[in-house]
């Protein structure tokens, strides 16, 4: 089977590889965020356990999901 | 009769069909030392039997036989498959029959007395048409299962867009909510580089909607008079978390004077985006990476030079890196971080790059020393005062 990527896929693998770098920086400015927040506070905790959450699912969709997909 | 084996060809079945005895054994003989699987059968009755329980690729048969002659074993055999080669063996003075089996769809036909080398000459050819066209079936076999992997991985890249879009809205959601309980001095850096980077994403997820060519990263948006200064050092503070976890420098050497050119600013701030990602990725800690950036008043151009004191990459190489798909590093050094020193990738951002300096009436040129570092140039046009 000649190896030949469909512009559909190039892209896919370009944008996750884009987004997979946004990724690192949200996970390393938000960490460096909370570092700098009072977290005692009930809603400032909560907030970033959400955004912790969300970060998580984001992972999983971009890093998880596609090297299964992309490794066939 | 030759000794040798000439040909291998043990795939290929081939059927002989002659009355007599001592011909048929002879055609088997001659055959098996071509190195193809032979059977034989005395008439076109038992032939077709045969061919009812097997495939045969050939047929070869006489065309003056009892029971059922050559022509009309031809006819059945073609209505049955018409796959199946057939060459017919006929006497000189019946060419007229040789030539009315071609025309009913016999390969060619062989005169007798049967010559060895003719024979393996008719063959040959014979085998060479099978051949391609089990390529040719290979081929659409592959191309199908090619088409219906990519219209999986299709649909998967539209569920997952959809998918990334609501934690993407939930994210924007929750990090807005916390802005308001905790906005001040000592966070406010953070949270313009969080904001900033969750529009992007947001930006991208959409953008790929509608994405359908390659060449689209090459396709201009919108053109406008741009500061160069203002891209670099916009680009530089996304990206210094980044290289401050990898402790490389990254300093910025701007021009006094706006450097300023007419652009797709996205694009641009795209090209910049990876090749400093390119140089984090390529420069060891406590390196550095340099942004200048020039107005080169007599050429009437601008340049902004992005130089790191990295790998290097290998004189044979530099003319490949704009190549889509290729990666200095060879694959034992595959990660899968991108910022990573040396860490994987597709390979496919330098030749975007190119694509879309080139897009923006600009060149992109690179200067490297194995072990010292690269300097990436990117020109493009003055502005028009």
């Amino acid at each position: 089977m000649t190896e030949v990527m469909d512009s559909n896929l190039v892209e896919y693998k370009l944008l996750l590889e884009n987004l997979r770098t946004r990724l690192n920086v949200l996970n390393t400015s938000i960490f460096l965020l909370e570092n700098n927040l009072n977290q005692t506070d009930d809603k400032t905790y909560k907030y970033l356990k959400q955004i912790n959450k969300e970060l998580e699912k984001i992972r999983r969709l971009i890093i998880d999901v596609p090297e299964d997909l992309l490794n066939d | 009769m030759q000794e040798n084996k000439t040909e291998q060809y043990n795939d290929i079945e081939i059927l002989i069909i002659e009355d007599e005895t001592d011909v048929r054994e002879s055609y088997v003989d001659m055959f098996g030392f071509m190195g193809v699987q032979v059977d034989s059968a005395s008439n076109g009755v038992e032939g077709l039997q045969k061919l009812e329980q097997k495939h045969f690729d050939i047929v070869l048969t006489d065309l003056n036989m009892p029971v059922m002659d050559g022509l009309e074993t031809l006819r059945r055999i073609k209505k049955k498959d018409d796959k199946i080669e057939v060459i017919v063996i006929t006497g000189f003075a019946t060419i007229e029959n040789a030539i009315s089996a071609m025309k009913q769809g016999a390969f060619d036909y062989i005169t007798k007395p049967v010559s060895f080398d003719h024979v393996k000459i008719v063959l040959n050819k014979c085998i060479q048409k099978i051949y391609a066209w089990r390529e040719n079936i290979a081929l659409k076999n592959s191309n199908t299962q090619l088409k219906e992997l990519n219209e999986l991985k299709d649909k998967f890249i539209t569920i997952t867009n959809h998918e990334l879009r609501t934690p993407l809205a939930v994210l924007r959601g929750y990090f807005d909510l916390l802005e308001m309980e905790i906005a001040d001095k000592e966070t406010g850096e953070y949270i313009e580089i969080i904001n900033n980077t969750i529009n992007e994403m947001m930006d991208m997820v959409e953008s790929m909607h509608n994405l359908s060519s390659f060449k689209n990263y090459g396709r201009i948006q919108k053109k406008q008079r741009v500061d160069l200064n203002r891209i670099a050092a916009e680009t530089a503070r996304e990206v210094k978390i980044l290289y401050d976890q990898r402790k490389i420098a990254l300093e910025l050497r701007l021009a006094s004077d706006p450097v300023q050119t007419v652009v797709d600013e996205k694009m641009i701030h795209k090209a910049i985006r990876e090749i400093l990602g390119n140089a984090l990725k390529y420069t060891q800690e406590s390196g550095r990476v340099t942004i200048t950036t020039k107005n080169i008043w007599e050429s009437r151009q601008v340049f902004l030079e992005i130089k790191d004191t990295g790998i290097g990459i290998p004189k044979k190489k530099v003319n490949l890196i704009f190549e889509p798909f290729y990666e200095v590093q060879d694959v034992l050094h595959h990660s899968t971080s991108k910022t990573d020193f040396m860490g994987g990738g597709i390979g496919v951002g330098l030749s975007l790059v190119k694509e879309m300096v080139e897009s923006n009436g600009g060149e992109i040129v690179v200067e490297s020393t194995p072990g010292e570092g690269s300097n990436f140039t990117i020109v493009l046009p003055l502005a028009r005062h």
